[in-house]
């Protein structure tokens, strides 16, 4: 169980009320991720802020959260995600040209080290652990796109796969990452597995 | 492949932020009716959040600096290209040198009919509503941009006029690439309705509007004191 979901569940009803002090509660407890997510996308503090800053915007404006689909923490990864993706493919030549998955695995793999912020521990080691279980060329889709950015079109082109292939082994990559996260993915974050 | 492996397909690609703008308009619009596919999505959306988490750790800005701009009024930056203008500003006026804009607007042509009243944009909001492909772009409650058929008419609903010298611009952000110039208006009011402009993208690969105030003397490459946005 997410230490910290009854908490957000109070912290998120407080912002609904207009409670500065929340919403602020809740920067202290996902920033750090939200900010560090959007860095590796950006590559770039400034822009890497302004994603945070929308949203938390967001958060504070009641727009788009959704509590009984899910945990806070998720959509606000959700969010820092699509939103980082975006501001990189508004200016394509600022994207890092990555060498390919090593690169991304590397990061991806290696991760934080233990803290105490218990929801971050969340399965991070089972995640790990399912993505160094993918076969390479699954491994190697699936970061491309939540790493790198690039649509599934630009990794057909990347990669010189077909496209229906990238896309076939994004989903076999997904499914496999589900189950090996296991049932307990839905129930820890507050909804039905 | 069957239908719903395609839908699936679709599904973890945009839990992945990975589809093109045509294939994730298609899959939102399957999504509203099929719960199956919802239920999916919510899968494969928690199981990219915590791709999100492996992330190295980097100390991330306090909350005092990102306060006012949360919490307060002032209008978040919302792309790459923005904050990349904001540096640029500096050089605005010489990047721009020999194109002027006419104070009237007749260069770039958002001319703005003032003899409008407020019900000339309630008809224009009301036919939006029931014409098909027509989209109405709330401007942070500042103005309102409506697309229809290729075009943009821009409605000031709470504008300030515009400072001496300067013009209200309109910026069209695409999904891809930088901001593009819509037009300008230079005179604003409550109920101004301006006239419809050709957009240079279609409203599909639109990801925002944006109203910028700038310099009247000076074409503007890209946006500076960006003033209000509305996503698309």
């Amino acid at each position: 169980m997410n230490p910290h979901a009854l908490e957000d569940a109070a912290l998120l009803a407080r912002v609904a009320e207009g409670d500065e002090s929340a919403v602020e509660a809740l920067y202290a407890r996902y920033g750090g991720p939200c900010y560090g997510l959007a860095r590796r996308i950006l590559d770039d503090a400034q822009l890497a802020e302004d994603v945070v800053q929308q949203v938390f915007l967001a958060l504070w404006q009641g727009s788009g959260f959704d509590p009984s689909r899910g945990a806070v923490s998720t959509w606000l990864l959700s969010v820092t995600h699509h939103k980082a993706v975006d501001a990189v493919r508004r200016e394509s030549t600022r994207r890092k040209r990555l060498a390919g998955e090593q690169v991304l695995l590397e990061t991806a793999a290696s991760g934080p080290g233990p803290d105490d912020e218990a929801w971050r521990l969340l399965r991070a080691e089972r995640t790990r652990d399912g993505l160094r279980g993918l076969p390479a060329e699954q491994r190697e889709v699936l970061l491309l796109a939540y790493y790198g950015g690039y649509t599934q079109r630009e990794i057909a082109e990347m990669t010189g796969l077909p496209l229906g292939t990238v896309k076939s082994r994004t989903l076999v990559a997904m499914r496999k990452l589900r189950d090996v996260l296991g049932n307990d993915v839905g129930e820890n974050e507050g909804r039905g597995a | 492949m069957n239908e719903h492996e395609h839908w699936e397909e679709l599904a973890a690609g945009y839990a992945l932020s990975a589809l093109e703008p045509d294939e994730a308009e298609a899959f939102t619009a399957h999504l509203a009716s099929c719960a199956r596919c919802q239920d999916v999505l919510a899968d494969h959306e928690l199981v990219a959040a915590q791709l999100g988490t492996l992330v190295e750790d980097v100390e991330a800005p306090s909350w005092s600096s990102l306060r006012s701009r949360v919490v307060g009024e002032p209008a978040p930056v919302t792309s790459l290209s923005e904050v990349r203008a904001r540096r640029r500003a500096p050089r605005l006026l010489s990047a721009a040198a020999g194109l002027v804009l006419l104070a009237g607007g007749a260069v770039l042509g958002w001319q703005v009919t003032r003899d409008s009243a407020p019900s000339g944009q309630e008809q224009v909001l009301a036919a939006c509503t029931t014409q098909s492909g027509c989209h109405a772009v709330d401007l942070q409650g500042k103005a309102t941009v409506v697309v229809s058929g290729g075009s943009a008419r821009l409605l000031a609903t709470s504008l300030p006029r515009a400072t001496a010298g300067h013009v209200y611009v309109l910026w069209q952000l695409p999904r891809a690439g930088r901001p593009t110039m819509v037009g300008t208006l230079d005179r604003t009011g409550d109920g101004t309705v301006g006239e419809a402009h050709p957009l240079a993208l279609p409203y599909g690969e639109t990801a925002a509007f944006g109203l910028s105030l700038e310099p009247a003397s000076v074409v503007p490459t890209g946006p500076t004191d960006v003033v209000a946005v509305g996503t698309a």
